[in-house]
């Protein structure tokens, strides 16, 4: 979807054979510039600092790789020049092994089809690490293209105490060298000027005769002893010279913070307390701008409604348009906090230690430690967690990790919860509370186990042993957090509204039509409307209408047709409806049982607990016994029921196969626990 | 490839070289103390994994420190550190 964003590139059509970037001609109004470095070589941070929030999210042609791309503005106030800026994912070297490594590589060599070799490269160094730093700075200025290093975190290094000689620096590097500093501004005025005459002359890098050495065996195999061993000696004798103090950046802080942090046990302690944190603040915070989209919503229908003619157009509107795009954005405050607060962790340094910590206790179920977080994050929502599932390398790892993250139970299962735990236990509340934990334990439990069995069948293979780099702490930056929370949120918006856009008008249609008018209704319910009206009840009216309309619709009879497949359930028509209509929206059942069991939409949960346990059945049974409350209970735990996650799923693993997937096990074992609760129950009697 | 892989197969841990060569007694980065300095010989194990472990600095000729044993441990390369697990660091021979 994000793919139609790379239209409006000032780049030739694609499929044209660009090997080499050739002199600049007038065909391109912008030149390209790619941002490379090392993971936590603060790229991000530069690339918002010059582009501000002209950029947009893009996946790298023909992969699911994403990227980021914007215009800045290079030169000075008198002679501004715009250039077309991207932000490749973050390389160690240039043997790449991992997807995003693979598509920074291919875009740095101009292997990507229709996408251009950029025309100047930005090597992102962190000047408190520059022996690490140096290693894809030497490898990039080796292709050959106008190259600057823009040597980041410089006033870092000179609160470390560590004197750089530049000049010696840019003499070995054969490239200009600027000190920057992302987190504080300071050095990009003259990182611009340098940057707009690179542009302007495309003079190519002196290569340095040491580093030309380590090139001649370019014909060494990826990933081999013999091609990287020179260059990490290259790399050592280059800083060597650069850093005039024999005295080491020290990084007590870091040693000290880890003693705890990276501790088997403490730091699994404290990593619980961290996320423990993380969510009280996702609920707390989050609730005020859930209630008042909700709010807003409410009043769009309110003002919006009495403005159309009575009918099917108002109806549209109102609960399908409106309703359905209320019931995305509700989401997202949840998922902006969750964004930013891991955002946060994961500038500071802290979230690969949560990685550390935890990936001994993953590894058991054949998980790294890498999709704990994700794993916590779905209890808030399934969509931020499958999106933070980007951080695992490896590509079924992260698929099993996709797979099961919509196990865990998230907010939208809450009010689902909360109205069966208070059918069977009104005035119990620790049974309430037990029953509660206990349906958080199952989808748990459920995870583990599916994990545990994909990890076997399908995506077979052990799951990659753990490699991290467990960067310096560092002070983490709010405005990149923030711009990050905000991009995520936007391409949420733009994708997953769509589609629960669409699915909303389609079940809206399927429970209007076809449209049944009070005087087409059987008799006797409309003997029982007029009743209700001279008794003064107009609300109970209504409410019958409705309810009566929603039986003859499409969806009222799909349930009634598929009410025998749920019948060992212990579900009757009207449940059946609801597990039909909370398809795309879990928590969509609790105002469908509201309208079908003869309440208004404006039920109160109380109210509607009374009815439910007063509806009975045509012999005069109950309908809600404890079989059927815990067997509705366990489906929902268990079944997908959100249209939302399955788009993002969809995206993240770029096929709607893994996404169906996702919902035939789920749905299918959603029934079959449902179908052994209500059975095992319901034969001791309760 | 596959012939390489049929060979090592065959070849039980004879030579130096071999990989998986983690024995008690031998001198792989898993054995080796907290505190401790040492210089690597010799990056073994499939492809994948070695790549990755050179990438970040755990490549012949680099000096390590250990900073934390256990598994998964820390070593301090390059200037930062990297955390792995036993079983990798059972591939990374070395000389303190």
């Amino acid at each position: 979807m994000s793919r139609a964003e790379t239209d409006a590139e000032p780049n030739g059509p694609s499929g044209l054979p660009i090997l080499q970037p050739g002199p600049p001609t007038g065909a391109q109004p912008m030149p390209s510039v790619a941002l490379v470095g090392n993971p936590n070589a603060g790229k991000t941070s530069l690339f918002n600092r010059l582009t501000g929030i002209r950029a947009h999210t893009a996946n790298f042609p023909g992969t699911t790789v994403e990227h980021r791309r914007g215009v800045a503005m290079v030169g000075d106030a008198v002679a501004p020049r715009s250039i077309e800026l991207i932000d490749l994912p973050g390389l160690y070297s240039l043997d790449a092994v991992t997807p995003d490594e693979q598509a920074a590589r291919a875009m740095l060599l101009g292997e990507l089809p229709g996408e251009p070799a950029p025309e100047v490269v930005v090597v992102v160094v962190d000047a408190t690490n520059l022996e690490r730093n140096l290693v894809i700075a030497g490898e990039t200025i080796e292709l050959g293209r106008p190259t600057i290093v823009a040597l980041n975190m410089s006033d870092l290094a000179e609160g470390l105490g560590l004197r750089l000689n530049l000049t010696e620096l840019s003499e070995r590097l054969g490239c200009p060298v600027a000190p920057v500093s992302a987190r504080t501004g300071r050095g990009l005025g003259e990182l611009r000027a340098a940057l707009a005459a690179l542009v302007e002359h495309r003079e190519p890098p002196r290569i340095d005769p040491a580093l030309a050495a380590c090139s001649s065996c370019s014909a060494c195999p990826v990933g081999s002893a013999e091609r990287l061993s020179p260059r990490f000696e290259w790399a050592s004798t280059v800083r060597q010279a650069a850093v005039e103090n024999a005295r080491v950046a020290s990084h007590e802080w870091t040693d000290r913070l880890d003693r705890v942090l990276a501790h088997p046990v403490w730091g699994v302690g404290v990593f619980a307390l961290v996320m423990l944190a993380t969510f009280m603040l996702i609920f707390s915070f989050a609730s005020t701008p859930m209630d008042l989209i909700d709010g807003l919503f409410g009043w769009a229908g309110d003002t919006v409604g009495p403005l159309l003619p009575e009918g099917l157009l108002r109806s549209l509107v109102v609960d399908g348009v409106i309703a359905g795009v209320g019931g995305v954005l509700i989401f997202l405050p949840q998922i902006c906090l969750l964004f930013f607060t891991i955002a946060l962790l994961e500038q500071s340094g802290y979230l690969a230690r949560a990685a550390f910590v935890t990936d001994r206790w993953m590894q058991k179920v054949g998980l790294p430690g890498k999709a704990f977080v994700p794993m916590l994050s779905a209890h808030a929502c399934a969509i931020p967690a499958i999106m933070a599932t980007r951080v695992i390398e490896d590509r079924r790892d992260r698929l099993v990790t996709i797979l099961i993250a919509p196990l865990m139970s998230c907010s939208a299962r809450l009010p689902v919860y909360v109205m069966v735990v208070a059918m069977l236990f009104p005035d119990d509340p620790l049974k309430a509370a037990l029953l509660f934990a206990g349906a958080y334990l199952l989808g748990i439990t459920a995870a583990l186990v599916m994990a545990f069995l994909f990890k076997r069948t399908i995506l077979p293979g052990e799951s990659k042993p753990l490699l991290i780099e467990l960067p310096n702490y560092r002070t983490p930056s709010l405005v990149n957090a923030a711009i990050l929370t905000l991009d995520r949120a936007w391409v949420f918006v733009k994708n997953a509204g769509t589609v629960i856009l669409v699915i909303s008008l389609v079940l809206w249609a399927l429970a209007t039509f076809p449209r049944t008018d009070r005087a087409d209704l059987p008799g006797a319910t409309q003997q029982r409307i007029a009743a209700f009206e001279a008794a003064g009840d107009q609300q109970g009216a209504d409410a019958l209408l409705q309810q009566a309309q929603l039986e003859h619709s499409f969806v009222g009879r799909i349930g009634q047709t598929v009410q025998p497949v749920f019948a060992p359930l212990g579900y009757d028509w009207k449940i059946s409806v609801g597990v039909m209509t909370s398809f795309a929206a879990r928590e969509v059942v609790v105002s469908t049982l509201s309208i079908l069991y003869g309440l208004g939409e404006e039920s109160e949960e109380g109210s509607l607990v009374g009815a439910l346990q007063a509806s009975r059945d045509d012999d005069g049974e109950p309908v809600f016994t404890t079989a059927t409350c815990l067997s509705l209970l366990v489906f929902f735990v268990l079944a997908m029921q959100c249209l939302p996650t399955q788009a993002v799923t969809k995206r993240e693993t770029g096929s709607w196969g893994w996404a169906l997937l996702q919902l035939g096990y789920m749905t299918v074992l959603a029934y079959v626990a449902a179908l052994v609760t209500y059975q095992t129950v319901s034969l001791f009697g309760a | 490839m596959l012939l390489n892989a049929f060979i090592r197969l065959f070849h039980t841990g004879r030579g130096t070289n071999s990989p998986r060569s983690a024995t008690p007694g031998d001198c792989s980065v898993a054995h080796m103390a907290a505190g401790s300095v040492c210089r690597v010989e010799c990056v073994s194990g499939d492809a994948y994994e070695s790549t990755r472990l050179r990438s970040l600095g755990i490549c012949e000729g680099r000096e390590l420190r250990v900073v934390r044993a256990g598994n998964p441990l820390i070593v301090g390369v390059l200037g930062t550190r990297v955390g792995l697990s036993q079983q990798l660091a059972a591939s990374v021979r070395v000389a303190s």
